[in-house]
């Protein structure tokens, strides 16, 4: 991909904070390229033993991409969004990569990175969570949101109020049964 | 599941958790009295939801971390590192983990930080592992953990073996209502002398919080971890490297205390310690952190736009020096914290020792001046920073302060009273610099308000309504002024009833009151002095109509009291004159053009506004002449007002420039009809349109923008230095502008797209602009400014890069604009003294043309070359040409007139003039101090030489 300004960059997300929604599908691959690129440092590079914060990745991510002398708080708001659905696909990227290592093949759509490191750590449950919450999606799609906000964006309820223009109240009632539903569905 | 029955579902759900415990079977027996399959499914969500728990309660990346992580740190724990042996595992330092360890050779415990085996020895993170143990084995401080050495085990790992601190870090020390007070100074005086050391020694610590602050069992602070410690920079080009370790550093800080210059990732430098440090002194003496929030997000947002509540409304018993102290670590913008570490740790101590002496520290109510000592010793602690504060302070101070501090520059901006609208623009600054007296214009005429730099009061001065222009006694004890009715007048600020001075000195223009009791003052004939106790006026210069002059005005006496310095008002320039009392001779500091507000400054300079810039020039008070030439001491300065006033003890009082945030970008037709060009408002100015009429180059803040005009969408092109007036080439593929940067000017072109790098076509050591590009030849106009101040017309071959001066005359010339048939120069110049528009023919005769005779200004050629426009003052006109010369200004016509900034363009058409309507109505409330100016002056002058 060829490298793009931040003014670019910036200019997408006002855009799209404006309401423009092509300027989403321009924005995401720039987006999804910066946290993949993080998420790997994180890895090669960072203190081992540090917990990886999605927040601090998209913070960086966010930092590096966007002009934030020219953005207000409301395209931050919306920039934390299209970040939370890129580190799900990025999250369950690895996850694929790493079961299609471990069992010695490889699934050609996946590249794996050469910088992860293959360990016998427990197992994640991310592939299961990332197809309930498709299914999710498709019984509620605002509920699935929450859920990728949240837990894969790390935003707060406020944040997530915000960015999907409902009260945070009603967040608080989506998360619950949404987090519910995901929780019998996982455990079946 | 069909989204239909799912809301169902989620409504039975949610009205189940509504209720209270026992009523909740009921309900549901009820609601799903008919469709068992939908009592199953919420009764199974119920018990999933009690059951969920911490389930994707946290983060995924975080759950995912063995995913991510990797197992790449095995721990060290029992094994023998040389002659070390391991003991205990003691915590997660910023990069690697920390054992406890015994040294067996010198048998004494140490602290050992690793790093990973996983790492190459030659990677970026163990470069940036050693170079961070070198930063800190430099620091030898009681106050901070000692670094060892560095070391490599024989399987190449890396490790700095440390001073173990046994103790309780800061964090968990910290009662709910914070530390007492003696507790708190005592160590954080000692925290501060640490960190001012390291700062010294160019080491910026960068992740100061409670927990890097160890507290021995016999209660000394150690500061830790300088873990992220890095080298300061030394020079203005740092390597990749060492900016990825600035990148990498600003998300590994704690976000509650990191500085808001952190959080957003720009570069920082020691100021973002003693923001963090004014964070962790909050917190230990409030018990609360000034920003809060349960996410990265809202902490960082609170961080960059909330102001903490005082200190001293959450600790009204603290000491208010403290409080304020706290707070001016927390301004959010770097220059108006404390700019040293050791400025803090004095101010701290200070405190410490008044505590110590018994004095009270709580805020008096009234204000005391105990005599001259007194207030010498005031003037000293304003050294330290608390000026505002000055006379807020009790007789405690007095009694504990026995040595002069080193003079400290500090500065600070304030608003004298909001809620009276002042005019901040006329106001003057006392002699000792402790007091503004400013008027305020009100309905019922002007009258003046003291504003004492130790007060929170702005007080009326009784007496002095329908005055104009007031200034200070030497002793500063009094202020005269001048009124309509009754001439010059006098009035104590210390109460009495105002007396006449001189009942005919009226229209004079403010003045100055000298050490020798006389006032100097002005009126339309010149300067003339008259004594403070009374008497008649004695003019001393004359306005001299003949050399151009129309005004002398300003005046100030010099030390010494041989001479005065004032502005004269020439040929649309000011100049700085000298008058010599001895034989009323008077002269030009030649080397000072487009001066105003001159001062004279202990350094043995004058220091005057040339537009936005504080320039001074060296000047020896015997031969009452200028010695060098004048120097930039800061660009940028000032607004619109440059108003300069510089106190006895070097105190500076200016007033800032306000940023132009609501002009906005507007298509105006002949008739004057106005439709914005596009809806974004800001800090526009200097639109130019491109050839194809398509895009505009505009200056926004700093920056040059070019605006796709139909998508309206922009693209910032420059993104160093201070960037202003773009023009188009002829192509429209680049943009051509003028850049300054480090003291120093250029013309820079770039793609209009903002790909590529910016190359320069042109340098001058002043202000250097370009103006227009030739229709044919590779040829652009610029203007260029000499130390005078003046500008002149040159061309510039792009080609050659060969320069010819066009015009050049001891006047003002500015915008040349090349006609469209390229054989014409339109430009206006300064030299009957007010601007008039000329034409200059470019073939070998280079004859020029007046265009207008009542005043011009801006030219700007129509595409056809058949009309060139121009505004005087709001008036914007066109006039015809048939293109040889002839310009038929009998006919010229007033098109419209508005409030729009000065440049402007025309379309490709012909048709509409693209304007930056002109937002900026209201006047500056702020004043800008800078206490010790003059420290700062020589220490610029210095680096200068």
């Amino acid at each position: 991909m060829t490298k793009t300004a931040p003014q670019e960059i910036t200019q997408l997300l006002v855009a799209w904070g404006d309401g423009d929604k092509r300027a989403f599908d321009q924005l995401m691959p720039f987006v999804y390229d910066e946290l993949r690129k993080l998420a790997r440092n994180y890895m090669r590079n960072q203190k081992p033993d540090h917990t990886l914060q999605t927040t601090a990745l998209v913070n960086e991510a966010y930092l590096r991409l966007i002009d934030s002398s020219r953005v207000n708080w409301q395209n931050r708001t919306h920039f934390f969004a299209i970040s939370a659905q890129l580190m799900r696909r990025i999250l369950v990227d690895f996850a694929r990569a790493k079961n299609a290592n471990k069992r010695g093949g490889g699934d050609p759509k996946v590249t794996f990175d050469e910088g992860l490191p293959v360990t016998g750590g427990k197992d994640t449950d991310l592939i299961a969570l990332d197809e309930a919450l498709k299914e999710l999606a498709g019984m509620n799609e605002r509920q699935s949101q929450i859920v990728e906000m949240r837990y894969f964006g790390g935003m707060n309820e406020k944040e997530i109020a915000e960015a999907l223009e409902i009260s945070e109240r009603t967040v608080r009632r989506d998360w619950k049964i949404a987090r519910a539903w995901l929780f019998r569905e996982l455990n079946r | 599941m069909t989204p239909e029955r799912w809301q169902k579902i989620n409504e039975v759900f949610q009205s189940v958790l509504d209720l209270e415990p026992d009523k909740q079977k009921a309900f549901l027996e009820k609601a799903c009295a008919e469709d068992e399959s939908l009592r199953h499914q919420v009764e199974t969500l119920l018990a999933a939801n009690d059951e969920a728990g911490t389930f994707i309660g946290g983060n995924a990346a975080e759950d995912a971390g063995d995913l991510l992580d990797g197992n790449l740190h095995r721990s060290l724990t029992g094994e023998n590192i040389g002659h070390y042996e391991i003991v205990s595992l003691l915590g997660s330092g910023g990069m690697g983990k920390v054992y406890l360890a015994n040294d067996s050779k010198l048998n004494r415990p140490i602290a050992i930080k690793t790093i990973p085996v996983s790492y190459a020895p030659e990677s970026d993170f163990v470069k940036r592992f050693i170079t961070e143990a070198k930063a800190a084995a430099n620091l030898n401080h009681a106050n901070v953990a000692t670094v060892y050495s560095v070391e490599q085990t024989d399987e190449d790992q890396f490790f700095i073996t440390m001073e173990y601190v046994e103790g309780e870090p800061l964090g968990k020390l910290i009662p709910p209502g914070g530390l007492d007070q003696r507790t708190f100074l005592d160590w954080f005086t000692a925290i501060a002398d640490a960190l001012s050391h390291a700062h010294e020694k160019g080491i910026v610590h960068r992740d100061i919080k409670p927990n890097n602050i160890m507290i021995t069992p016999a209660g000394t602070p150690k500061l830790l971890d300088f873990g992220l410690a890095r080298m300061e920079r030394s020079n203005a080009q740092g390597s990749a490297s060492t900016l990825e370790l600035t990148k990498t550093g600003q998300i590994l800080g704690t976000p509650a205390y990191m500085s808001p210059e952190q959080a957003e990732g720009k570069q920082i430098d020691h100021r973002s310690d003693i923001f963090s440090f004014g964070v962790v002194m909050y917190m230990a003496l409030t018990g609360v952190r000034p920003f809060n929030g349960d996410s990265y997000a809202s902490v960082v947002s609170e961080l960059m736009t909330k102001e903490p509540a005082p200190v001293s409304d959450l600790k009204p018993e603290a000491p208010y020096l403290l409080s304020r102290l706290i707070m001016k670590c927390l301004s959010k913008d770097p220059r108006y914290r404390y700019q040293s570490m050791r400025e803090v740790r004095l101010m701290l101590s200070e405190t410490r020792s008044a505590l110590d002496s018994g004095a009270s520290l709580s805020k008096p109510d009234n204000i005391s001046y105990r005599g001259d000592r007194g207030v010498s010793l005031i003037v000293l602690y304003s050294l330290l920073g608390a000026v505002i504060l000055l006379g807020a302070l009790s007789g405690w101070y007095f009694l504990s302060r026995s040595s002069a501090a080193a003079p400290e520059v500090t500065k600070f901006q304030f608003t004298p009273d909001s809620s009276l609208n002042l005019n901040v623009t006329s106001s003057r600054l006392s002699p000792d610099g402790k007091s503004l007296v400013i008027p305020k214009f009100g309905n019922d005429g002007v009258r003046f308000y003291v504003r004492s730099l130790s007060s929170f009061e702005t007080k009326p001065i009784a007496g002095t309504e329908g005055g104009n222009l007031a200034f200070f006694s030497p002793d500063s004890k009094w202020i005269a002024f001048s009124t309509k009715t009754e001439g010059l007048r006098k009035v104590s600020l210390e109460g009495g009833n105002p007396v006449t001075i001189c009942d005919s000195c009226t229209g004079i223009r403010g003045g100055y009151w000298g050490e020798d009791n006389n006032i100097y003052s002005s009126t339309g004939k010149g300067i003339f002095a008259v004594s403070a106790d009374g008497g008649t006026p004695r003019f001393l210069t004359e306005v001299d109509k003949s050399k151009g002059e129309t005004e002398h005005y300003d005046p100030k006496l010099l030390p010494g009291g041989k001479a005065l310095i004032f502005t004269a008002a020439l040929n649309g320039t000011t100049r700085i004159g000298v008058f010599t009392i001895a034989d009323s001779s008077s002269k030009y500091i030649e080397e000072a053009g487009q001066a105003v507000s001159p001062n004279y400054v202990d350094t043995g300079h004058i220091a005057f506004a040339r537009g936005s810039q504080l320039m001074a020039i060296p000047f020896d008070l015997n031969s009452l002449t200028a010695t060098g030439k004048p120097v930039l001491v800061q660009p940028g300065l000032f607004g619109m007002f440059p108003n300069v006033n510089v106190s006895e003890n070097g105190t500076l009082l200016y007033l800032p420039s306000i940023s132009r945030t609501n002009n906005q970008l507007v298509w105006v037709d002949r008739n004057g009809r106005e439709t914005p060009a596009f809806e974004k408002k800001g800090d526009f100015s200097s639109p130019r349109i491109s050839p194809d009429g398509t895009r505009v180059a505009v200056s926004f803040g700093e920056d040059i923008w070019v605006y796709d005009l139909k998508t309206k969408i922009g693209t910032r092109i420059t993104d160093d230095g201070k960037n202003e007036i773009p023009m188009w080439s002829e192509d429209g593929e680049s943009v051509i502008y003028s850049t300054e940067k480090d003291n120093s000017f250029a013309v820079y072109r770039k793609r209009a797209d903002g790909t590529g790098e910016a190359e320069k076509l042109a340098e001058n050591q002043y202000r250097i602009i370009p103006y227009s590009h030739h229709p044919t030849e590779k040829i652009i106009s610029l203007t260029k400014a000499d130390a005078q101040g003046n500008t002149d017309i040159v061309t510039r071959s792009l080609e050659s890069g060969k320069t010819e001066a066009v015009v050049a005359t001891k006047f003002r010339e500015d915008t040349p604009r090349f006609s469209p048939d390229g054989r014409w120069l339109a430009y206006f110049s300064m030299d009957t003294g007010v601007p008039q528009i000329y034409a200059l023919s470019l073939d070998a005769g280079r004859r020029k043309v007046p265009v207008t005779s009542d005043g011009g200004m801006f030219p700007v050629w129509s595409p056809a070359g058949k009309e060139l426009f121009y505004r005087s003052a709001n008036k914007f006109y066109s006039v015809t040409t048939d293109g040889s010369g002839v310009f038929n200004s009998a006919d010229k016509k007033l098109l419209f007139e508005g409030k729009y900034l000065t440049s402007f363009d025309i379309s490709p058409d012909g048709e509409k003039f693209l304007m930056v309507r002109d937002e900026y109505g209201t006047l500056p409330k702020t004043v800008n101090v800078v206490v010790n100016w003059s420290e700062e002056l020589t220490r610029v002058l210095n680096s200068q030489n």
